[in-house]
This record gives C-alpha cells, sequence and structure tokens, in this order.
C-alpha cells in the first residue's frame, strides 16, 4: 500500500493479538490437561490399590505424559508473547507511515510550503518505525523458532523417556521428526498403495480410461497421431513384420477385349460376362487367338464337365448348364476347323 | 483371592482392583478429547498467525511452529488412547485371569465332594 512515499507495512495487528490470546487459552488448556492428567492416574493406581510391575509401567508412562503435557505451555505462552510484542510494533509503524504519508501528500498540497518541515519528521519517524518493525519481525521469528525446538516430542517428555521411546516404536506414528501436518493421525484408516514395481521418481497417472482394474497391453505409438483407428483382428502370425504368401497359380487370363476370357474358376466367359459366346469364328481372331481360345475352351469344357457331374442332368440348372457344354463344344470344333485351315 | 469391593490379591504377588481401570480408562479417554480440542486451537491459531504476520521470517518461523505443534500434539493424543486402551486391556485380562482361577476352583471343589470328602 504506497501512498505518498512510504509503503505501509503489511499484516494484520488485531488479528495478531486475536490469535496470540487463542493461542494463550490453548496453553493454558494444556498445563492443566497435564495436571488433570497427573491427578487421575495417581487417582487410578491409589484406588484400584494397583500394584506390581504392571503398576509401575502404567505410573511411569502417566507420569512422563502428564509433565510432557504439561510443559508444552510454556513455549507456546512464549509464542504468543513473540507474536503479541510483534503486533503491537506493527500496529505502530503502520499508523505511523499513514500518518506520515497524509502529511507528505497536505504539504506538497500546500503552496505556502510550511508543512515541509513538519513532513519531514513524521517522515523520518515512520522510518525509525518501519527499522524497528523489521527488527522486532526477525527478533520474534527467532523466538519462534526456539520455541518451536523446544515443542519438539523429545525436549516435552526427554529424549529416552517413556512417551518418547513409545511414540518412537509406533508403525503409526513413526519418527515424529518425519511426520509432516497431514499426514494421518494415529487411529485413522491409512490406504497403502501397492508398490508398483517402478522404483522411485515421479509418475505421470494416466486418466481413467473406463475399463476397469485390469491388465492392460498398451500398443506402441504407431507414429500415426492422434485419431480413430479400426485396428485388424489378430491373425495369430504374431508381430510385427509378416510375409505374405504367394497365391496358387491361377489359369491365365486374356484381357483382349475381343477374346472370350477364362474367369477365376476356370470357366469360359466372353469379356461382358453376360454376352453369349459367338456362334461362329470373327474374321479378326488371329492365329494366336484362335489358339488361346482353342486352350481356353479346352479348360472351360473340362471344368463344366465336372461341374457337371457334381450338378446332375435332373437338377433345376443341369439343362442351362448342359447347353452351355455344348456352346463351348461348338465354338471349339469352328475353331479347331479354322486352325486347321480347312 | 477376592474381596467384597472387587479387589484382588493375585498369585503373582500383586493386587488390583480391574473395575477402577476400566473406568479409570474411560476417564482417560476423555482428556484424550480434550487435548485433541487444544490441539486444532495451537494448530488453527498458529496457521492463522502465519497469514496475517506480513513478516517473511516470522511468516516461516510461525508456519514450522505450527508443523512442530501439530506433530507433538498429535503424538500426545496418541499417547492418551495409547494409556486409556492399556487400562481397559489391564482390567480385562485381571478379570479372566480372576475367572480362570474360579473355574479351576469349583472343578477342584468337585471332586472333593465326588469322592465323599469335605469340601
Amino acid at each position: 500500500m504506497t501512498s505518498a512515499g512510504l509503503t505501509v507495512p503489511s499484516g494484520d495487528p488485531a488479528a495478531l493479538r486475536q490469535l496470540a490470546a487463542q493461542l494463550r487459552t490453548a496453553a493454558q488448556g494444556s498445563g492443566n490437561l497435564g495436571t488433570n492428567t497427573s491427578e487421575l492416574t495417581g487417582a487410578i493406581t491409589s484406588d484400584a490399590q494397583w500394584t506390581g510391575s504392571a503398576s509401575n509401567s502404567f505410573s511411569s508412562f502417566s507420569a512422563n505424559l502428564s509433565t510432557g503435557t504439561s510443559a508444552a505451555e510454556a513455549p507456546l505462552t512464549r509464542i504468543a508473547v513473540a507474536v503479541e510484542n510483534y503486533a503491537n510494533v506493527l500496529d505502530v509503524a503502520q499508523q505511523k507511515a499513514q500518518t506520515a504519508n497524509a502529511i507528505f501528500q497536505a504539504a506538497q498540497d500546500d503552496p505556502t510550503g510550511s508543512m515541509i518541515s513538519t513532513a519531514e519528521q513524521y517522515g523520518q519517524s515512520a522510518m525509525d518505525a518501519l527499522d524497528a518493525l523489521q527488527q522486532a519481525g526477525d527478533q520474534a521469528a527467532q523466538q519462534v523458532g526456539s520455541a518451536a525446538d523446544d515443542l519438539q516430542v523429545g525436549s516435552l517428555f526427554g529424549a529416552h523417556g517413556p512417551v518418547t521411546s513409545w511414540a518412537g516404536g509406533q508403525p503409526a506414528l513413526g519418527t515424529y521428526s518425519l511426520w509432516q501436518p497431514g499426514d494421518p493421525v494415529p487411529g485413522q484408516t491409512e490406504t497403502i498403495p501397492l508398490d508398483d514395481g517402478l522404483g522411485l521418481g515421479p509418475e505421470s497417472i494416466p486418466a481413467d480410461d473406463g475399463l476397469g482394474p485390469w491388465i492392460e497391453t498398451i500398443p506402441a505409438d504407431d507414429g500415426l497421431g492422434l485419431g480413430t483407428e479400426t485396428i485388424p483382428v489378430d491373425d495369430g502370425l504374431g508381430p510385427p513384420i509378416e510375409t505374405i504368401p504367394v497365391g496358387p497359380q491361377g489359369p491365365l487370363v486374356n484381357y483382349d477385349s475381343d477374346l472370350p476370357i477364362l474367369d477365376g474358376s476356370g470357366k469360359l466367359h466372353m469379356p461382358v460376362r453376360e454376352d453369349p459366346l459367338p456362334s461362329y469364328v470373327p474374321a479378326d481372331w488371329t492365329r494366336e487367338d484362335l489358339e488361346q481360345v482353342e486352350s481356353d475352351l479346352k479348360d472351360s469344357i473340362d471344368k463344366r464337365q465336372e461341374e457337371m457331374v457334381d450338378l446332375g442332368e435332373d437338377t433345376p440348372r443341369g439343362p442351362a448348364h448342359r447347353a452351355r457344354i455344348n456352346q463351348e463344344i461348338r465354338l471349339l470344333r469352328q475353331v479347331q476347323k479354322k486352325l486347321s485351315g480347312s | 483371592m477376592r474381596v467384597n469391593d472387587g479387589w484382588m490379591q493375585m498369585s503373582q504377588g500383586f493386587s488390583v482392583t480391574p473395575f477402577v481401570l476400566q473406568v479409570g480408562g474411560q476417564d482417560v479417554a476423555s482428556l484424550q478429547g480434550t487435548c485433541q480440542a487444544i490441539a486444532e486451537d495451537v494448530a488453527g491459531a498458529l496457521t492463522a498467525m502465519a497469514g496475517s504476520a506480513g513478516h517473511q521470517g516470522l511468516s516461516a518461523a510461525l508456519t514450522r511452529a505450527a508443523g512442530q505443534g501439530n506433530r507433538t500434539f498429535t503424538t500426545i493424543w496418541a499417547a492418551y488412547g495409547h494409556t486409556s486402551q492399556g487400562l481397559a486391556a489391564s482390567a480385562q485380562n485381571y478379570l479372566d485371569a480372576d475367572q480362570a482361577v474360579i473355574n479351576n476352583l469349583g472343578l477342584f471343589l468337585g471332586d472333593r465332594v465326588r469322592v465323599g470328602l469335605q469340601p
């Protein structure tokens, strides 16, 4: 907060005083708790007429507990006092800085210049207060740090006291010096994650894929970037390089558009499958064409004869299949006659 | 050996009244609740102070003190729980041991009656 020249120090002195009062009350509560503990545990042992080694252990532990709990009152109170003192210095520094800024502003607005000397005096006083505030803050920080050290379990209950020794042996408490704020309080249920076997180090946890908990095999990046991919069904050949076998050699096919050609099943058809076979040998068929058609006709007739056996003459398709064979036989004879030159 | 107020003289040479230990365990549990309230006040006050100080070094020291207070009072809180549970468990152990002695004594007297002797 800057006005005419000085920065008004931040902080809330009223809140600090209120919090210090709250801490004082808590500190007194700790002292009273220790006293009450001592009285209660002594009464338990006495009223129960409890003797023996177990009674001795209980008395030792509870006496240490009550003493240490009471001892927490002192460092907590020291923190409260340090903060109260700092709050008072902070309050003064804020007021002086605000006043100096106001007078400085008024001096600037005064055309006579009569307030300049006063503004300088207030400014100097405020500067001194700010210096004192910095020193008070440093001193309070040191006092709070020292009190925090005295607030340690080992300091309150003794490095080898029954409570310190017990706490050090509790798995839920662990080593108290490593116990951080936010860690589970003893008695609470804590879920310890399973070791993921990845060792120590930062991990990136992926978002839930909605597939539920299960072992997944994540494919390697295919370098194609993000997007929807159609993954082919596993062909059982294993990853990754496959040799595609050469298919069986099929019948040779004549792709001349004027000639009948064998289809994939080895039967002859015209280039337009629905066209009928020629009833005579076209004049433009060369000798090579005739030889090719002769060979193809023989193969096709053989193929159709085989199918005729399987199909049967008396089936609905039988007569049409027989007629087709006869057409091809007739054309074959004409081709052979042409080749013979007759 | 038992007397009418529940006091026991155990064979190992020590004595105890288990019911007093049971009630005492409950009383210590009540103190544990008081400890928790104090712990919350301490941690809350120190943390709020750190936010209101306006001085970097002091804020850091108060934050550290808040953490230390939290650790210490959590340990104290747990120690009260340990004490309370220990008293309850001890009382139950003594009662169980006493019941076992009674059972054994009953068997012994029953045997004497069966063979015609005075119990």
